[in-house]
């Protein structure tokens, strides 16, 4: 009897594939978006915010579902392996950038084998110190730092992290070496620069800005071109001397490649949607991420976006010597 | 398994043995990676530390365990081994290309036949609940992201 | 007293209906996805957060904690009644619990659990309501060589779960702590022992390890049993403890709940050592410890307390500094934000509603659980009258779907399976698993704090006694080595102990 069951449905499984939907009518089934992460951090919070929009679009379920693991790769590698019909896709952040660099054993090519939808939004960040440690401000650091070198301790949250890449961009621009301090994830290094364990640290101002309100830590600048509506008073790293030292946690949304181009473009109307609602530009606000425009949330410029990103942290991690395999 | 009479316990033989192996190979792969220096340890510091003090635990059990007697390992219940473990395998197989509606049938179908006290009108039941438990809870009450139909069936 | 009328505005804010009612599903969630196994808090309420945009902050919060602490609750059913933990914070219930459930007894052991559980949540609500701001203090000034004490400690107090040779259970101990190492070594990025499998590249998931070794492994064990004895008892036997029963277990619910308490609040690790740590001191001071591991009702009392207490106090750090000390705080935090409240040191000033509203339901909602658990018992216990060959292929269902919804990974049920049989075999083999999952959890932060130490110590060894509460610790566990080792100790357990030499 359990074998006519089985029977049963491969039977019909095989008779439903041949009535598989054209992309006129696309989706005809609900939509999973990939999160490369755990439930809860950072990034599966902007996806599901923008899959909460999205559904109303399309007309259909868009699922989140996260698969974690090495970095984000593991995930990535589930979008990039799958069928290319628009029924799963990747949000992803920077890493899917520096993945191509930090992981010399991946098992896709993050450049080739995604077709870009459109940037979803960014999240700045901020270079922040314990709050008794003694440089006043950037450049009174930048002397602190050439004169002590080492002493002073850097902590980030693990290898390929927004903190790490923020670390080494800031050491190649200060031309001196701190003392690097590991820790799985921003929130135990966020603890030991409250307790005055460690010196430095960049974060994602999702992170920092309440504590920089709070006088708990102590704020050098942060890492956009031009200052920010929540942090007013905090120079740039371009006014302080450090042009270089630019780091956005940027998001992007991916089909894999091969996906159909009417399918890729009723996406990318259902994410512009989504990046101007202003349900979910206000919930992106209030987590201190820049959701992206009507303009940035196209093909054309995460395309554009990811390849400028590996050729520019390409030297920088290779410089660092720091891999994640 | 060893299988000695009357001198020697087999269970601390066997566990020692196991556990000598293991430290020995934790030891030998741990020599891929750099050690360091206590004062800054590199990434073989630590698990070639813990594969030394495996190995000797595991030589003091095996040689504690040639010189007293205890109880014999005794026979292996490769039945329940195979039908228990071999269906976890294949859920893992078929839980993505057929869904729910197939890899938990096949799942409980092969695991019942683990038991001795086995009938078929209980097997076919437990099945058929099962799966719908599983199909009505986790994919339709929890909303996981479990497949539920065939992914050939376009589910 | 200023306190009292902040609890009083906490309770206004949680007795308003909708609020109960939002406390009441929470709940109810948590115990549901407590019971079934793998389901944890942390992804049931990752997929619940976009539902709680449109909700009030405190009713969001009110709701995600329920989930929270009711998961607590319902997670050490599963590890009684199957011996099956879903949870870290379940292993240690399952050792004594599942014991007492094969000598029918199970009643009584979910009752015990309950009990302690409503007593730990009321103490550790008093304890967040008076103590938050000073115990937070306590946090910040765990550095890394403390955190490395406390793992030392904790380590050493492990031997104590052992029911069988001491030997084995150290070997097993450091057997964990060799498969903690498995994966990215987070101060390198290099891979260890992951023959390049990028599934591998995180470590052996716990929950795998842990359905594997204790779930999967005692079915096999049942099965290998099935044609000689019965399985499972038929006789369900009285549901509540009796008095003597109830006697026995006031004093390890109150030192449960203080330990747990206290650990809770430490990020990182803390509040996995208070359930583990709580078992091993009621064996140490028991006059019976050779009952431990064979049913003893202190050893489902103490933990279950430790763990609600810590679930419970785990709650200040973030809500006093904005730190999560674990994923489900770092939920709650994203809850917040969501909301547009930056969790950090002003939530309690400039959020008093929210605060004291979130406190006070944490006591309404421990209070909702008991009275909705204590009469399910009854039901549940029941479950254990289905003949076994019913029952187990129920519980693979379970493990291989829960463990599935971890991380959506195959890899995850194959490395369940294997872990299955490894268990298995060790237990055959007289090695108890207990003591590899502490070494397993301990492990990788052991690691961790220490080399972390040794770098802001630039390489001074003697930070570990110069800094006072790390001397404090390692004197405590150089007491306990001293304690264990005295032959008057010995005796007392002579059958639990083997010469070495």
């Amino acid at each position: 009897m359990r074998h006519g069951l089985v029977a049963a449905v491969i039977a019909t499984a095989v008779l439903g594939a041949g009535s598989a939907a054209s992309a006129q009518e696309f989706p005809t089934k609900p939509v999973t978006i990939v999160v490369p992460f755990a439930a809860g951090g950072p990034t599966d919070t902007v996806t599901r915010l923008v899959a909460q929009s999205m559904t109303g679009t399309l007309g259909q379920q868009v699922i989140v579902e996260n698969v974690g693991g090495a970095g984000g790769t593991l995930g990535a590698a589930r979008v990039a392996k799958a069928d290319p019909d628009g029924y799963t896709l990747l949000l992803h952040h920077i890493g899917q950038a520096t993945s191509a660099t930090l992981y010399r054993k991946l098992s896709y090519d993050p450049a080739t084998d995604f077709m870009p939808i459109g940037i979803v939004a960014d999240v700045p960040m901020t270079v922040v110190a314990r709050k008794d440690f003694p440089a006043a401000d950037m450049k009174a650091l930048i002397e602190q730092a050439k004169a002590e070198g080492d002493v002073i301790t850097y902590a980030n949250a693990g290898i390929g992290s927004a903190s790490h890449l923020c670390g080494m961009l800031l050491m190649q621009a200060l031309d001196v070496p701190l003392t690097t301090v590991a820790y799985k994830g921003t929130a135990p290094a966020m603890n030991d620069l409250l307790g005055g364990q460690v010196d430095l640290m960049c974060d994602q101002t999702t992170n920092t800005t309440s504590q920089i309100k709070g006088g708990t830590i102590k704020v050098y600048a942060v890492t956009t071109p031009e200052r920010l509506p929540s942090l007013p008073d905090v120079p740039t790293t371009v006014e302080s001397g450090l042009p270089d030292v630019q780091v956005g946690v940027w998001h992007g949304l991916y089909a894999p490649a091969g996906t159909d181009a009417a399918v890729v473009a009723r996406l990318e109307e259902a994410l512009q949607a989504a990046v101007t609602d202003p349900n979910v530009t206000q919930r992106l606000a209030e987590l201190g991420a820049t959701p992206a425009t009507a303009e940035t949330a196209t093909p054309a410029a995460l395309e554009q976006l990811v390849t400028s990103e590996i050729a520019r942290w390409r030297p920088v991690i290779e410089a660092a010597g720091q891999y994640a395999d | 398994m060893l299988q000695t009479g009357g001198r020697g316990s087999p269970r601390d033989i066997a566990a020692g043995a196991l556990f000598v192996v293991i430290g020995c190979a934790f030891g030998w792969f741990a020599q891929d990676h750099e050690l360091g220096t206590p004062n800054r340890m590199g990434p073989a510091f630590f698990p070639t530390v813990l594969a030394v003090m495996m190995t000797v635990l595991g030589t003091v059990i095996l040689v504690q365990g040639l010189r007293r007697p205890g109880e014999p390992i005794g026979r292996w219940p490769w039945r329940a081994i195979l039908l228990v473990l071999g269906p976890g395998i294949l859920f893992g197989l078929t839980i993505r290309p057929l869904g729910m509606i197939a890899a938990v049938p096949l799942l409980v179908g092969l695991s019942s036949l683990a038991s001795r006290q086995v009938t078929a009108a209980g097997l076919v039941l437990s099945a058929l609940a099962l799966t719908l438990f599983s199909i009505a809870v986790f994919a339709y009450g929890l909303g996981l992201p479990i497949p539920v139909f065939s992914r050939l069936l376009g589910g | 007293m200023e306190i009292l009328g902040d609890l009083s505005l906490g309770l206004s804010v949680v007795l308003s209906p909708l609020n109960l009612a939002w406390c009441l599903i929470g709940v109810l969630l948590g115990t549901l996805i407590g019971v079934l196994p793998g389901l944890g808090p942390a992804a049931t309420i990752a997929m619940l957060l976009p539902a709680t945009f449109g909700l009030p902050a405190v009713s969001s919060m009110i709701m995600l904690a329920g989930i929270y602490y009711g998961a607590q609750y319902g997670g050490s059913t599963t590890a009684i009644l199957i011996n099956l933990p879903g949870e870290t914070s379940s292993v240690v219930t399952a050792l004594d619990g599942y014991q007492m459930a094969r000598k029918g007894r199970a009643g009584a052991a979910l009752a015990t659990a309950a009990i302690g559980s409503f007593v730990a949540g009321t103490v550790a609500t008093a304890v967040v309501a008076f103590l938050a701001p000073p115990l937070a203090g306590i946090a910040l000034n765990f550095g890394a060589a403390e955190y490395f004490a406390l793992m030392v400690l904790g380590l050493v107090a492990s031997v104590a779960l052992a029911r069988g040779p001491v030997l084995k259970a150290v070997a097993m101990v450091v057997l964990g702590l060799l498969l903690g190492t498995i994966g990215t070594d987070i101060n390198s990025g290099e891979q260890r022992f992951t023959f390049d499998i990028p599934e591998l590249a995180d470590g052996i998931n716990f929950v795998a390890l842990a359905m594997g070794m204790f779930g999967i492994a005692e079915i096999l064990t049942n099965l290998d049993h099935e044609a000689t004895r019965k399985p499972l008892t038929r006789v369900i036997g009285s549901l509540l403890p009796n008095r003597e029963e109830c006697r026995r277990i006031i004093g390890p619910i109150l030192r449960g709940t203080g330990l747990g308490s206290v650990l809770g609040i430490l990020p990182g690790g803390g509040a996995v050592l208070g359930a583990f740590a709580a078992y091993a001191i009621e064996k140490k001071i028991s006059k019976t410890p050779q009952a431990f591991g064979q049913g003893a009702i202190e050893g489902v009392a103490a933990p279950e307390s430790a763990n609600n207490a810590g679930a419970q106090t785990s709650f200040i750090p973030m809500l006093t500094l904005g730190i999560p000390s674990n994923p489900v705080m770092a939920l709650m935090v994203g809850a917040l934000t969501i909301q547009g409240i930056q969790p950090g040191p002003q939530v309690m000033s400039e959020q008093p509603e929210l605060f004291w509203g979130v406190i006070a339901s944490m006591w309404i909602g421990n209070l909702m659980l008991i009275v909705l658990n204590l009469p399910l018992i009854g039901l549940w216990v029941r479950l254990l009258t289905i003949p076994y060959r019913l029952l187990y292929p129920a519980i693979l269902v379970f493990c291989c779907v829960g463990v599935l919804s971890l991380n959506n990974l195959t890899s995850d049920v194959y490395l369940m399976i294997l872990f299955g049989l490894v268990g298995y075999v060790l237990v055959r083999l007289d090695c108890e698993p207990a003591p590899l999952l502490l070494g397993f959890i301990l492990g990788p932060m052991m690691e961790e704090y220490l080399r972390r130490a040794m770098i802001l110590a630039r390489g001074d060894m003697t930070t570990f006694v110069t800094r006072p509460i790390s001397l404090a610790l390692l004197l405590l566990t150089l007491a306990i080595i001293l304690v264990l080792t005295l032959p008057r100790v010995r005796a007392k357990r002579e059958e639990a102990f083997e010469e070495v030499a």
